[in-house]
């Protein structure tokens, strides 16, 4: 199980592996130069200094090790403990608050200001301020004993320098890590930016053409319609023949006039276009009275220009009925829609091209049940409904 | 402020502005108590020292507060590494707990400055202590020691602590928060982008869709004329023209589906895919085709006034074949069709729906007893 202190947990928006190979770094400099000034304390015959100076590599080789089996909190925690304690340590044994070591207190402040979160940043300050409370206070009430220590100016000056150094490195490589982030992120941050223009450039121009396919379609459509209509100028049986034709292309096509459709062309409004299919077949038919409830929904395209070309059928098989009262009804229930044509008059309601018919509603999963001599038909469509 | 530092961004303008402002007020806390102190301890000369850094603070704020960041940073740097220096030189050198300063001036300048001002800021930070070993030493000026040990030294270390920390931490965190922002702001942006990307995919499946859709249809209406034609032979030429133009718009979708262009399609490709299904259709001998392999690209509604025209004609010259009827399709500059392989007897008439296509088409149409020509460009049609 990891230790993780969760005060002491390195910020989530920083690199993690970036802070863990600086603080290798890191951790291989200090120990060197602890050895050195451990070395130069012996031989000026300071010798408890020297030792407590030796606790600083050995505590880092532990915490070395337990940052490379990845316990990277678990180490800093210990490398910013044990410069706490020798710091106090060589401060107490030496000139107290006047010990030049007493220059590492900001410099370990400031590392957990730019690694840690602000609970390990709170933990690390006050314990430095206890630290600093033991040896100003611990020598004011003279809680330790006197210590009498040869003073050389050079080696102080040695250790500020060192920890100044180490300081500046350590200040910089820090912020370097989250500044390159930083910049970095903002390049992405921008990249991404100009790839969602660019995507949402692109969608538009998909809707236009969309928009366009559809409109082709029609217009391909209806172009066969119009040259039907040349070829047989002048042929009015010719043109009766053709109508049933003319009129399925002309329901095809309707279903394709984008001003049927959604905003994202996926569905068709079912009832303008059925208004417009059953309105085109009245204009050419004796029709007495007429009745269309026709309930507003949206319709999957490829379903509606089905639904398009069976209504035609059915309405072709009774062109050339005399005085017809028809209705129209279509309503939606959960995934169905259930579509009844009514002849009302007396007229005898032949469908001429039931095979055909019921082979179309069969192609859409639907029902059929024809009764001819009531003239009701009712259909059950469609599992795809929205709206 | 006007402008943020290099490693921050425009939004985090307020809380730097809020972090200077805090760390600018508890400085003078801090030189004012020690002011205070050296006065009443009557040390006058420190206390002139503390009186300038103090006055300086004041200014040093106002020019940071007025945009002039990076000067300002830079002569704070200056101006309290020397302070600093001054007043270690006039205490206990070396051992004066004023020293705790100078990593403190390195951690601001590292985190708010760049390389080379930070390594200025290291460098003068290094001559102030060298000079405050070496000036001792050759006793350039006298060191009154004072290592007597009070409680004020626990307050201003503290302090300077304290300030030192909380600048480093604010500041750090200001950039903390900035990447936080951005990468929230990726993750949005990617997850807009995705949710763009699939309604692209879902827009071409739709246009898939459609020219399926329209495939399914024709064939619906090509069942319907031979259903039609079976109960009508007087019509069969007329349903045989309906069923040649409904065959090219069909194959027209057929390849504007399996290549996956939505508005666009390859002449030469169209042409033989055409006389393919013309040649099944009718189950006619083979017709040979020659074509100059120059992609051409056109609109398809033009393809298909193309496509009905040189069906028509192919038609026509089916019916006095003699031999194989050859075509040769030449696409470079224009798009020249050409039939031959037939020999009329009766000269061919125009008729109204080629009239009407070739004049749509812009294009000009040639026809002799054995050989018909149609041109058009597309640019023009």
């Amino acid at each position: 199980m990891k230790l993780d202190w969760q005060a002491y947990k390195i910020s989530d928006h920083y690199a993690k592996k970036e802070v863990a190979n600086q603080l290798q770094l890191f951790l291989y400099v200090i120990p060197v130069i602890a050895i050195i000034l451990a070395l130069v304390n012996l031989i000026l015959g300071l010798t408890e200094i020297a030792l407590a100076t030796l606790m600083v590599p050995f505590f880092c080789g532990i915490s070395l090790v337990a940052l490379k089996k990845g316990y990277i909190n678990t180490s800093m925690i210990l490398i910013v403990s044990i410069m706490m304690v020798s710091t106090s340590i060589i401060c107490i044994l030496g000139s107290r608050i006047h010990e030049v070591g007493i220059i590492i207190f900001p410099v370990i402040v400031i590392f957990s200001g730019l690694v840690m979160n602000f609970r390990g940043v709170v933990i690390t300050t006050s314990v430095v301020l206890f630290c600093i409370a033991l040896i100003v206070f611990g020598d004011l009430w003279s809680f330790f004993p006197e210590s009498e220590i040869k003073e050389s100016k050079w080696l102080e000056l040695a250790v500020v320098i060192s920890v100044i150094i180490i300081h500046t490195f350590i200040t910089y490589s820090f912020s370097r890590i989250t500044r390159r982030n930083l910049s970095k992120i903002q390049d992405e941050l921008k990249n991404q930016r100009r790839y969602k223009n660019e995507i949402a450039e692109n969608l538009s121009e998909k809707t236009e053409l969309l928009r366009l396919v559809h409109h082709r379609v029609k217009n391909n459509l209806l172009l066969v319609n119009s040259l039907i209509e040349l070829e047989s100028y002048g042929q009015p049986q010719v043109k009766n023949e053709l109508k049933e034709i003319t009129e399925s292309i002309h329901a095809i096509a309707r279903a394709h006039d984008p001003l049927y459709h959604t905003d994202d062309y996926k569905q068709v409004a079912i009832r303008p276009y059925l208004e417009k299919l059953i309105n085109n077949f009245i204009q050419k038919n004796q029709v007495k009275s007429l009745n269309i409830e026709i309930e507003d929904c949206l319709i999957f395209h490829a379903k509606a220009l089905h639904l398009g070309i069976i209504i035609q059928r059915i309405l072709s098989c009774m062109q050339n009925l005399p005085l017809m009262e028809l209705s129209v009804r279509l309503r939606k229930s959960s995934n169905q829609i259930h579509l009844d044509i009514y002849n009302q008059s007396e007229n005898e309601f032949a469908l001429k091209d039931t095979p055909s018919i019921k082979l179309l509603i069969n192609e859409s999963e639907g029902k059929v049940e024809i009764d001819e001599r009531k003239v009701a038909i009712s259909l059950l469509l469609f599992s795809e409904i929205v709206g | 402020m006007k402008t943020p530092p290099k490693n921050y961004v425009s939004g985090d303008l307020e809380s730097i502005t809020f972090v200077i402002k805090v760390g600018f007020l508890l400085l003078p806390a801090l030189l004012s108590f020690m002011f205070v102190l050296f006065l009443f301890q009557g040390e006058y000369t420190m206390a002139l020292v503390l009186a300038i850094g103090l006055l300086f603070t004041f200014y040093a704020r106002k020019r940071l507060l007025g945009g002039n960041l990076h000067k300002a940073v830079i002569l704070t740097v200056v101006f309290f590494n020397v302070l600093l220096t001054l007043i270690c030189t006039l205490g206990n050198g070396i051992n004066d707990i004023a020293i705790v300063g100078y990593p403190i001036i390195i951690g601001f300048s590292g985190i708010i400055l760049d390389q080379k001002k930070l390594a200025l800021a290291t460098s003068l930070s290094l001559i102030g202590v060298t000079w405050l070993v070496v000036s001792e030493h050759f006793q350039i000026h006298n060191i009154t020691y004072v290592y007597e040990t009070n409680s004020s030294d626990f307050f201003i270390i503290s302090f300077m602590i304290v300030i030192g920390g909380f600048v480093a931490f604010s500041l750090m965190n200001i950039m903390k928060n900035a990447l936080a922002n951005a990468q929230s702001e990726i993750s949005i942006s990617k997850n807009e982008a995705d949710n763009l990307a699939e309604q692209v995919g879902e827009k071409l499946e739709i246009i898939e869709e459609i020219h399926r859709t329209a495939i399914n249809s024709l064939t619906h209406i090509q069942q319907l004329i031979s259903y039609q034609r079976k109960s009508s032979h007087h019509l069969a030429a007329t349903y045989s023209s309906l069923t040649r133009k409904v065959l090219v718009i069909e194959t027209a979708h057929q390849i504007l589906l399996s290549t996956q262009t939505p508005m666009m399609l390859e002449i030469q490709a169209f042409t033989i895919e055409l006389v393919k299904k013309y040649e099944r259709k009718k189950e006619t001998q083979a017709i040979q085709i020659n074509t100059d392999q120059v992609p051409l690209m056109i609109r398809s509604d033009i393809a298909i006034n193309y496509g009905i025209c040189i069906l028509e004609l192919i038609h026509e010259a089916d019916g006095n074949a003699n031999g194989e009827l050859c075509i040769d399709l030449m696409t470079e500059s224009a798009v020249l069709f050409k039939l031959s392989g037939f020999v009329s007897t009766k000269t061919i008439e125009q008729g109204i729906v080629m009239d009407l296509l070739t004049k749509q088409l812009k294009g000009v149409l040639t026809k002799s007893t054995q050989e018909f020509t149609f041109t058009f460009t597309p640019e023009a049609g």
